[in-house]
């Protein structure tokens, strides 16, 4: 455990130094979200009707940003090398990877969400399940993401490849997300939705370290 | 001759049914004869590179 | 059984030696199921002729996860026993399944368009299968995203990997995101009712499209194999250049 905690301070000061990234990203979720009523019209009810979509389609994009560098930078300098032959697992440093993209991504993205919620007029019911359902989902796109992050590791074109990998594999998590604040739009209770999001987040916490590690490993042979 | 018209007419539906069939032709014959191509100019590529003296 | 292909110039001469026959079942079949499938079955009673359009899209759907399959089973393979024709295979395999996948996809929405009246229809099964076709380019990408082969097929094997473990819950998820969203005007095709003379042309085809995977797969392993000679002859001249400089 302290390994992990080591890991985790150590990225974070990282990550903090240049505080402007977390930034970045959450201007880019508010930007992508403000292009919608232009391109669509301003007229409240459609936004309404497509907000939850169009929050959850722009969070997954963003928390997919910064992605890239998770591995990179520590794999191009070698220090990549060194984390795997620490005593602690590659997965614990995987694990703490994920959770420093997090804080560094997905929690920002949670706390800007309310506000572009009433930029694109969605229903005040709907505010509480988008918050509860980005919180279990966002930690899901992070693990997830890690893999994707982890394979293209050393390969030519990596950002776009990281995008083509992982997208489809977001997928059940949007479906879930944006299902859960419809439902409780439409009156119904979000219960199902939001049990199957934490189903998700729970079976990707053991699994998505482990096959990053593995795609870690291979990647600094 | 009215019977290979009214075939082809496919009962209204010639405009679905032939464009299908001849998309998996085009699909599948394609990926056959490119694999076999390139199979073949790898061939002559490993022959040459492992033959050059007799080829100079 | 495969360790003993595990060296590729036996498996070569195994390839040679099979494929006629492979080459040969896959024309007889496919040209029986196209007689029986185009001449020899009566139009359905509901659907009219469009039924003969399944003659093609179920099989390339078929083919479409069963590819995706063999090639899940096969990155297995390379990964645990790091057998190198595994990842040939793989390799192969890729670009068969995607085909298929295009094919189900594009058979699919010329059959929507007469039956639903739209040229795409998000119904489940179509949209699992455009899903399973990004899966399918993003493995081809990453495969050849590496300089060293090698690398690109390991890395991309892990992506199959994880790719199959998720085809499950895609399929799950837009089943449910489908009926959730169940656009009123769209006819729910419910598979047709399969009458005896409609079953040998789909299951000659079927069988046909798999031995033509069969076919199209040793003739890419023969491709990777003698690819990586060349790579091989080509790093061993150069460093035999060098030496003589």
């Amino acid at each position: 455990m302290r390994g992990f905690i080591q890991i985790v301070r150590r990225d974070l000061h990282l990550a903090l130094r240049q505080g402007m990234d977390s930034l970045m990203v959450v201007a880019f979720f508010v930007i992508a979200v403000v292009l919608f009523p232009f391109g669509v019209g301003p007229e409240p009810n459609t936004l309404a009707r497509i907000a939850p979509g169009v929050i959850w389609v722009a969070a997954l994009l963003s928390s997919m940003l910064s992605l890239e560098r998770l591995f990179q930078t520590d794999f191009e300098d070698g220090s990549l090398e060194l984390l795997a032959l620490q005593p602690v697992a590659l997965e614990i440093t995987v694990m703490a990877k994920v959770s420093v993209h997090w804080l560094t991504t997905g929690l920002p993205l949670i706390i800007a969400a309310p506000l572009l919620a009433v930029l694109m007029n969605l229903p005040i019911e709907g505010f509480v399940p988008l918050i509860i359902a980005l919180s279990l989902g966002t930690p899901a796109l992070s693990l997830i993401g890690a893999i994707g992050a982890a394979l293209i590791l050393g390969s030519r074109r990596g950002g776009i490849l990281l995008s083509l990998l992982v997208l489809p594999l977001y997928i059940p998590v949007l479906i879930f997300g944006v299902s859960a604040v419809d439902a409780v739009i439409g009156g119904f209770s979000a219960k199902p939705q939001l049990l199957i999001l934490s189903g998700i987040l729970v079976a990707a916490l053991p699994l998505c370290p482990w096959a990053g590690a593995a795609a870690v490993r291979q990647g600094i042979e | 001759m009215t019977r290979l018209s009214e075939f082809l007419d496919m009962g209204g539906y010639a405009h679905f049914i032939w464009p299908s069939y001849a998309v998996v032709a085009v699909v599948m014959l394609g990926l056959l004869i490119i694999s076999q191509r390139e199979l073949r100019t790898a061939q002559r590529d490993l022959d040459a590179l492992d033959a050059p003296e007799e080829a100079q | 059984m495969f360790h003993r292909f595990a060296n590729p110039t036996r498996f070569l001469r195994f390839a040679a030696v099979v494929q006629p026959w492979i080459a040969g079942l896959t024309v007889l079949l496919i040209s029986a199921g196209l007689y029986f499938g185009l001449f020899d079955s009566p139009a359905d009673y509901q659907q009219g002729a469009t039924v003969r359009i399944m003659y093609v899209h179920v099989p390339s759907a078929w083919m479409a996860l069963f590819c995706y399959t063999s090639l899940a089973i096969a990155c297995g393979v390379a990964l645990i026993w790091k057998h190198p024709l595994a990842d040939l295979a793989a390799k192969a395999t890729a670009p068969i399944g995607a085909g298929f996948t295009f094919l189900a996809l594009v058979t699919g929405s010329l059959w929507g368009k007469p039956m639903w009246g739209a040229w795409w229809v998000w119904d489940a099964r179509l949209t699992s299968m455009l899903v399973l076709l990004f899966l399918y380019l993003g493995y081809m990408a990453l495969n050849n995203a590496f300089d060293d082969p090698a690398r690109g097929a390991k890395s991309s094997s892990i992506l199959a990997l994880v790719g199959f473990v998720n085809v499950p819950i895609i399929k799950f998820s837009v089943n449910w995101w489908n009926t959730l969203h169940q656009p009123a005007s769209v006819v729910k095709m419910g598979g047709p009712s399969i009458h005896a003379s409609m079953l040998t042309p789909l299951l000659l085809m079927g069988v046909g499209f798999t031995t033509y995977y069969l076919w199209v797969m040793l003739i890419r392993i023969r491709y990777e194999v003698t690819n990586n000679k060349i790579r091989a002859l080509q790093r061993r001249q150069a460093a035999t250049g060098e030496s003589q400089i």
